[in-house]
């Protein structure tokens, strides 16, 4: 298992594992920090190539913080749609008109920001990613409005601008 | 049974993410089960949910790479080995059948502080023999039985 795996990966790895352990654990004291440095240390040894499967374009750092950026730019959004759809839902008169659209996507290549920008519609109320093939993304749209913001492409703008340079 | 290997992009992207976090809450959870809700038998269940998460995700090739059932079965064995031998262990000391206070001369420390770490000794053998086994129990009812099945290439779409 450590063949693909560098020490470095192993260390990012590891670091994540025992950030994680200290923020759930309350008792900071030599035994449960102990306990939770050997956890980590064997967790990390096994799942490495799960989290550091592929080599990104651009530093790992910069994609982080600009992942950061990006997600209080789409709580944003959730809010703003979270208004509209209540207001639709909650109307008497119920105008929804439910489709499903194939949106193809220019700028993104690679699982993780296909997959981050699929999450991203799915959070965002009013569309629901079904499947992505390929740079298809099948996307369940209540409305037409909310079809025609998606094709709009100002989300995966971003989010390409998250994983590539 | 699942001979088919569903790949959903998302579904592999996050869960394969995820994975080695739900396994540090598990150990987390059995390492203070003294203090919080959880225990053994708590954790030993999340760590077998990581387990069938990627078998959901990735298929029963990738999961049976990680722990095949031959492995599956020694880890159980191996868990009860634990809590068995710890009482054993405290029986042959001149005490009662888990009687962690027979144990304190030989960590050196104080006879409350054996016991608590006979307890937490236990619970490791109870999450091991929980995880082994309920993994089992998930290859037996969701698994195919096809020759050659503790491979590490996925099963061929049928």
């Amino acid at each position: 298992m450590l063949k693909k795996v560098t020490f470095s990966k192993y260390l990012a790895t590891f670091l994540y594992l025992i950030f994680f352990w200290l923020f759930l654990s309350g008792h900071y004291d030599i035994f449960h920090i102990s306990i939770g440095i050997i956890c980590c240390a064997g967790i990390s040894y096994t799942s490495t190539e799960l989290l550091f499967r592929y080599q990104p374009d651009k530093k790992r750092i910069l994609i982080i913080i600009e992942f950061i950026v990006y997600s209080l730019w789409l709580l944003c959004q959730i809010v703003i749609a979270n208004l509209q759809v209540a207001r639709l839902v909650l109307s008497p008169k119920l105008k929804i008109d439910p489709r499903i659209v194939v949106y193809k996507s220019r700028y993104l290549k690679g699982d993780v920001a296909k997959a981050a920008y699929g999450n991203s519609i799915t959070l965002t109320p009013g569309t629901v990613t079904l499947d992505i093939h390929g740079a298809d993304f099948y996307v369940h749209a209540l409305t037409p409005a909310f079809a025609k913001a998606l094709k709009n492409g100002v989300m995966e703008r971003k989010v390409a601008h998250i994983y590539h340079k | 049974m699942l001979t088919k290997v569903y790949e959903n992009l998302i579904v592999q992207t996050v869960c394969r993410i995820m994975v080695p976090f739900i396994q540090v809450y598990a150990l987390y959870v059995i390492a203070h089960g003294h203090y919080s809700p959880g225990g053994g038998f708590q954790g030993g269940v999340i760590l077998t949910a990581s387990l069938a998460l990627i078998f959901l995700a990735f298929g029963q090739g990738a999961v049976l790479g990680r722990i095949t059932r031959r492995m599956s079965i020694i880890l159980c064995g191996f868990g009860v080995f634990i809590y068995a031998g710890i009482g054993l262990l405290c029986l042959l000391l001149g005490g009662n059948f888990l009687d962690y206070s027979q144990l304190a001369p030989i960590l050196g420390v104080s006879i409350p502080r054996a016991r608590s770490l006979g307890i937490l000794g236990v619970e490791v053998g109870v999450g091991l023999a929980v995880m082994a086994a309920m993994y089992s129990i998930i290859l037996d009812i969701a698994g195919s039985p096809a020759p050659g099945i503790d491979q590490l290439t996925p099963e061929s779409k049928k």
